[in-house]
């Protein structure tokens, strides 16, 4: 790996003026836990690499018209840490503290991540959950927002273009509802999504209502799960509501192997096909089961 | 690309090229080679360093991204002849066989001591989990730790 010119802006004049230089070969660095290891397992030489690290503009977390302000060179760990993401979008705060490892959590971005747009991330379903937004700025210095849900195209691919970068997330703020995140991998920690579930809810009693849900990881997009309020809305959720949302994830995940039409790149027994779509009744379980805690929204534990 | 930066608490000026790996650079370049490269893609944490009291990998960090940071490698920890207390807590443990994961381990463990000076067992487990040792196994490890969180604490 090799690139010819490394740009590093101080500001965001500089920045503006770097993402002028950039080419559809030039590369953005933010944290570079993915970036690095892309461009070295693929003998990648990109003509520019734009290094976002020194840019205050890019970091920081703040209130700002009804929204929680992310910028995009935020770490996981601090995101996980940040008391007002912990109070507002407990579910964020749970997808970054399980991101990778402690070194990955300090060094990736959220914006690193919605921009590398792995299928498997974290970020993405959370975003979608909240309704988030993605603020883009272009060479011009003007700068746009777009909805999660339309950031991402496929694997691997986002809206953004040569000249454009991720300058922040913007997450409404809903005081009155709750929310949690919980992910299935090969292991407990340092573990990559094979399936992930977000959900969002108001608590009345033992009640809840106007319950979203996102599933992550077991298709190119996040899936937005309206059926989520269809079973469980104002509903005491027990082992019934349990398994009706347990298959009708699993019919989902089903009709998308019935439905791919790319063969997988790796040779995999007839088990491992059908893995996800019964693992998925683990991981509903133990995402209702976080939802029936009588959560305290000041608790440190997640 | 001229960058300055404070290594192991001396303040220093480097003229280097961006792109490269900051794991070259502190190996070859400032030729400490106690930081290790063992999977060279973020697995194994045998390459942790602490850039900004915060524990990373160097072997995804470009040399470019030092710049203006605080870098502390395993050859830091050493005071006025003296080994740092989790150096000192990971040999009266037998917590090394072979070694090589050790410094990687260490820096991960005084990141997270420098941050919490007494994590819980829990929190230490975490803070390694991006670590693996594959001989010395991870029990001495934890109890290194564990004797370094607690003697701070009387």
């Amino acid at each position: 790996m090799a690139c010819e010119q490394y740009i590093q802006p101080d500001t965001l004049k500089e920045l503006v003026t770097g993402l002028a230089k950039m080419t559809s070969d030039s590369v953005i660095l933010a944290g570079g836990t993915d970036l690095i290891i892309k461009l070295r397992s693929r003998h990648m030489n990109p003509d520019c690499m734009l290094s976002l690290c020194r840019v205050p503009e890019l970091k920081s977390i703040s209130e700002s018209g009804g929204y929680l302000r992310i910028g995009a060179m935020e770490t996981h760990d601090n995101i996980a840490n940040n008391t007002l993401v912990r109070k507002e979008c407990k579910a964020l705060a749970m997808a970054c503290s399980h991101v990778g490892s402690q070194q990955v959590r300090n060094k990736g971005t959220i914006g690193g991540s919605l921009g590398n747009a792995s299928v498997a991330g974290d970020m993405l379903p959370v975003l979608v959950l909240f309704h988030g937004l993605v603020e883009i700025l272009d060479s011009a210095g003007k700068t746009r927002k777009v909805d999660a849900q339309e950031f991402t195209l496929g694997i691997g691919r986002t809206i953004l273009q040569p000249q454009e970068v991720i300058m922040a997330v913007w997450l409404p703020l809903q005081s009155h509802r709750e929310s949690c995140f919980i992910k299935l991998g090969g292991r407990r920690e340092v573990t990559i999504a094979e399936i992930s579930l977000a959900f969002s809810w108001e608590r009345s009693g033992q009640h809840f209502h106007k319950i979203e849900g996102v599933l992550g990881a077991v298709d190119t997009k996040p899936i937005y799960l309206q059926e989520v309020d269809e079973i469980l809305e104002d509903r005491k959720v027990g082992k019934y509501e349990m398994d009706l949302l347990a298959d009708s994830l699993s019919k989902r995940i089903r009709a998308i192997r019935e439905n791919r039409k790319r063969q997988p790149r790796l040779r995999i027994q007839e088990c491992e096909k059908v893995y996800k779509e019964r693992a998925v009744k683990g991981i509903v379980y133990d995402a209702l089961e976080i939802m029936m805690r009588k959560t305290d929204k000041k608790s440190k534990n997640i | 690309m001229i960058i300055h930066f404070v290594l192991n608490g001396k303040q220093t000026t480097a003229d280097v090229q961006a792109d490269r790996r900051l794991l070259d650079f502190i190996r070859e370049d400032l030729h400490l080679t106690g930081t290790k490269e063992g999977c060279g893609e973020g697995e194994c944490g045998a390459c942790t360093v602490v850039l900004n009291g915060k524990a990373i990998h160097s072997c995804l960090t470009l040399t470019g991204q030092l710049d203006g940071g605080e870098l502390l490698t395993i050859e830091g920890l050493e005071q006025n002849g003296e080994l740092d207390e989790i150096q000192k807590a990971f040999i009266k443990k037998s917590a090394i066989q072979c070694g090589f994961c050790t410094s990687g381990m260490v820096m991960s463990a005084k990141a997270l001591l420098m941050e919490n000076p007494h994590p819980s067992k829990e929190e230490i487990k975490k803070a390694i989990s991006g670590n693996i040792c594959r001989c010395a196994g991870y029990r001495e490890i934890k109890e290194a730790i564990q004797l370094v969180a607690e003697k701070e604490e009387e």
